[in-house]
């Protein structure tokens, strides 16, 4: 411990000798003293002693305070011209926060004692540190406590005894709290950078403990704020021990606004069971969503036409993640060669069938040839798609068709017959393909469990309370 | 005659305190005397939905389970702060204070100290159901629940890992021979009502339990975070129907 006094408007022309004298006082009363000699040169100049090096007979051995007295003697006999003072602790800080090492120091002892180091809360002893350590030469010990993150928080006190040191004037004992810790996040980045409407976004982060331990339980609120930010949706992230980190998912609305979106976890959104929370500043990334583009589907029901028959227009529409589109517009135009037929149909949709439905009647004035049918589907919020199919329309004056036009349009039907069963088959199928049932591992993991011995015990004790019951009804019969 | 369901989840996040909260209002809509009570000892949320100050509760779950309050001393009569004209709600919270929460978990509880709460709330408030929201996982708090109520309602929802575990979890019930029922939550909105219809007549076939129904996923129950109950906010939303026929469900349970 060096101490240092600052001296200003000195005597310094011509050079002219100080001399101070210092005396420290330790918690027990005991008083210690040196001197200090300087040539004055110059208006003001410092001076310094190390403590206990430079007193003879001082320790830091005791805990407490410190108290320094500095007195002038040469050249104007001046006592007290500055005083002080340091504590001297077993602990390296009063307050930690959990995960953070605490550090006991004390000395005093005789070299290669057995000393013993006790850390209770609320009077009771701490189990979870328990110390005995041997002095070295110095008489001195040295332990370190390793805080969790389920450590309880609190008053805690230090107290450190040598088994054969004499009792110290003042013993080696401590008050020191401990508080919940922060948690630090990062790697906070979202799985998919830019996506539709619709679509879900994943939201991933990593979470750790001072000293570097990840956070495994607990949640997060994650603040998602719309373009203009006047928009705000929330969503929870939760440990993932697959992906080993925290994640979130949320699906991003069919109206939800376009272009740079906010994810934000605020300060102390995260929090595990313990009461530990974080992070301390918030953290934001961001991601961007586009207009959905919406699949339309379509099927025919007729594939050649005449004069007063009707030309159905039926297909579905989905949003990029697959859910079926029912509100909007979806309209349908009919074309020959560039030339509109007709005015454009509008569809509308059958929940039953879960299809967009449309009619037109083909009129003597159409052109005979293959109709090219555009459907387009939109909704209000900017959200669009499009398709077409080609028929076959056959009208008396223009009974031309070849060979080849059948042909072609075979082929045309049968590919958007395809598409539409595998589009089918994909989405009913999705439940099936995504989630198995490994009957023989669930019941071999049940088995351990059941196997549990407390899991035995309650079954035990709940058969016993029946059988209990049970006499007791009979005694009462 | 009371009947006591504890509803229970592998995994967290299944919505199984949204799910208690809801079946438990739309019970006591229907006239029914319900209880419910919060054993997610380690992360209790139910205090949230009915609104209600953690400062303010005298005693919780966790000191009936210290044998340190009578069950009814930790109850809370919400009835008139919901609005009901008939039907009772009693709620038991659980401590939402780190040190307790830590104490419950570090000293455990006896089987007969949970039991006999149960049965002390059931006689004392003549319920004709006891809801109990159990910490997801199967820990040891979770396995006294499960042993002590009548039945179980198992949340799951289609996921990979949660049907994994919930079907773990069926096969351990069964050692306590009480009625098992497994309610999907959270369906995603672009899996189909067939589909997942389908796909609970499977899980109840290859589980051998009763499949009580499926709730799917809810923008505005995420949105609401957890601060409102959706059966008393918004009485004809769809998903307010699907809790209404899970409470009918439970109706019929014998």
């Amino acid at each position: 411990m060096t101490l240092t006094v600052s001296v200003n408007n000195a005597i310094y022309s011509p050079p002219t000798p100080y001399i101070f004298s210092w005396a420290v006082k330790d918690p027990s009363g005991s008083s210690r003293s040196t001197t200090s000699n300087v040539v004055s040169v110059t208006p003001a100049w410092a001076f310094s002693v190390v403590y206990p090096t430079n007193f003879s007979g001082a320790s830091l051995n005791l805990p407490g305070v410190y108290s320094i007295n500095v007195s002038e003697t040469i050249p104007t006999s001046t006592p007290n011209v500055v005083t002080g003072a340091f504590t001297v602790g077993v602990t390296d800080s009063g307050t930690y926060e959990r995960t953070y090492p605490v550090q006991f120091q004390a000395g005093g002892y005789l070299p290669a004692d057995t000393v013993n180091i006790t850390v209770t809360r609320s009077g009771n002893p701490v189990p979870a540190f328990s110390a005995s350590r041997t002095s070295d030469t110095n008489g001195l010990i040295t332990v370190s406590w390793q805080t969790l993150p389920n450590t309880s928080t609190g008053n805690y006190a230090v107290t450190v005894v040598g088994k054969n040191t004499p009792p110290k004037s003042v013993p080696d004992t401590e008050q020191f709290v401990i508080y919940p810790t922060n948690i630090t996040v990062t790697g906070f980045n979202p799985v998919k950078t830019s996506l539709e409407r619709s679509e879900t976004e994943g939201f991933r982060f990593n979470a750790t403990y001072f000293g570097g331990p990840s956070v495994t339980l607990g949640s997060s609120t994650i603040r998602l704020s719309e373009p203009g930010g006047s928009t705000t949706h929330f969503t929870t992230a939760s440990y993932n021990s697959t992906l080993g980190t925290f994640s979130a998912v949320f699906i991003i609305p069919i109206n939800g606004g376009t272009g740079t979106w906010t994810a934000s976890l605020d300060p102390n959104s995260l929090a595990d069971p313990y009461g530990n929370g974080g992070p301390l500043q918030s953290k934001s990334l961001t991601f961007n969503v586009l207009p959905a583009i919406l699949t339309v589907s379509l099927l025919p029901s007729s594939t050649v036409l005449s004069v007063g028959e009707t030309l159905t227009i039926q297909g579905s529409v989905a949003t990029p993640n697959g859910a079926i589109f029912s509100q909007g517009t979806v309209l349908a135009s009919i074309t020959i060669s560039g030339r509109s037929v007709g005015s454009p149909v509008s569809l509308t949709y059958d929940p039953t069938r879960e299809q967009w439905i449309g009619n037109y009647k083909v009129a003597p004035s159409d052109p005979s040839g293959a109709w090219l049918v555009t459907v387009s589907a939109s909704d209000s919020y900017g959200n669009v798609g499009q398709s077409s199919v080609v028929v076959s329309v056959n009208v008396p004056s223009a009974q031309s068709s070849t060979s080849m036009l059948w042909s072609y349009l075979l082929i045309v039907l049968l590919v958007a017959a395809l598409g539409f069963i595998i589009l089918i088959t994909r989405k009913r199928g999705l439940t099936r393909r995504e989630v198995k049932l490994d009957l023989t591992a669930i019941k071999s993991q049940a088995d351990k469990v059941k196997s549990d011995d407390f899991l035995q015990s309650v079954r035990e004790q709940l058969k016993r309370k029946k059988q209990e019951v049970g006499l007791e009804k009979q005694d009462h019969d | 005659m009371t009947r006591s369901i504890a509803v229970h989840s592998y995994k967290g996040g299944t919505g199984k305190t949204t799910l208690t909260a809801n079946i438990a209002v739309a019970l006591a809509l229907k006239g029914r005397r319900v209880g419910i009570m919060d054993m997610d000892l380690e992360g209790p949320g139910l205090h949230v939905f009915f609104d209600v100050d953690p400062s303010q509760v005298r005693f919780t779950m966790n000191d009936v389970l210290a044998g340190v309050a009578a069950p009814e001393a930790a109850t809370i009569r919400l009835s008139e702060k919901l609005g009901f004209n008939h039907g009772e709600i009693y709620y038991c919270p659980a401590s939402t204070r780190v040190s307790e929460i830590m104490r419950t978990l570090k000293t455990g509880y006896e089987v007969d100290m949970f039991e006999n709460a149960v049965k002390r709330l059931q006689e004392r408030f003549g319920l004709h159901y006891l809801l109990i929201d159990t910490h997801p996982g199967i820990q040891h708090d979770t396995l006294l629940a499960l042993g002590v109520c009548d039945h179980q309602m198992l949340v799951s929802r289609i996921d990979q890992q949660d049907i994994f575990g919930t079907g773990v979890m069926i096969e351990v019930s069964t050692t306590f021979e009480k009625p098992v029922h497994l309610v999907l939550n959270l369906i995603p909105p672009r899996v189909r009502e067939a589909e997942v219809s389908k796909f609970a007549r499977t899980l109840s076939s290859h589980f051998a339990v009763d499949m009580a129904g499926w709730v799917p996923f809810s923008e505005e129950i995420i949105g609401s975070l957890s601060r409102s109950i959706l059966t008393l906010k918004t009485p004809k939303d769809p998903i307010t129907a699907r809790f209404r026929a899970l409470a009918e469900r439970v109706e019929t349970f014998a």
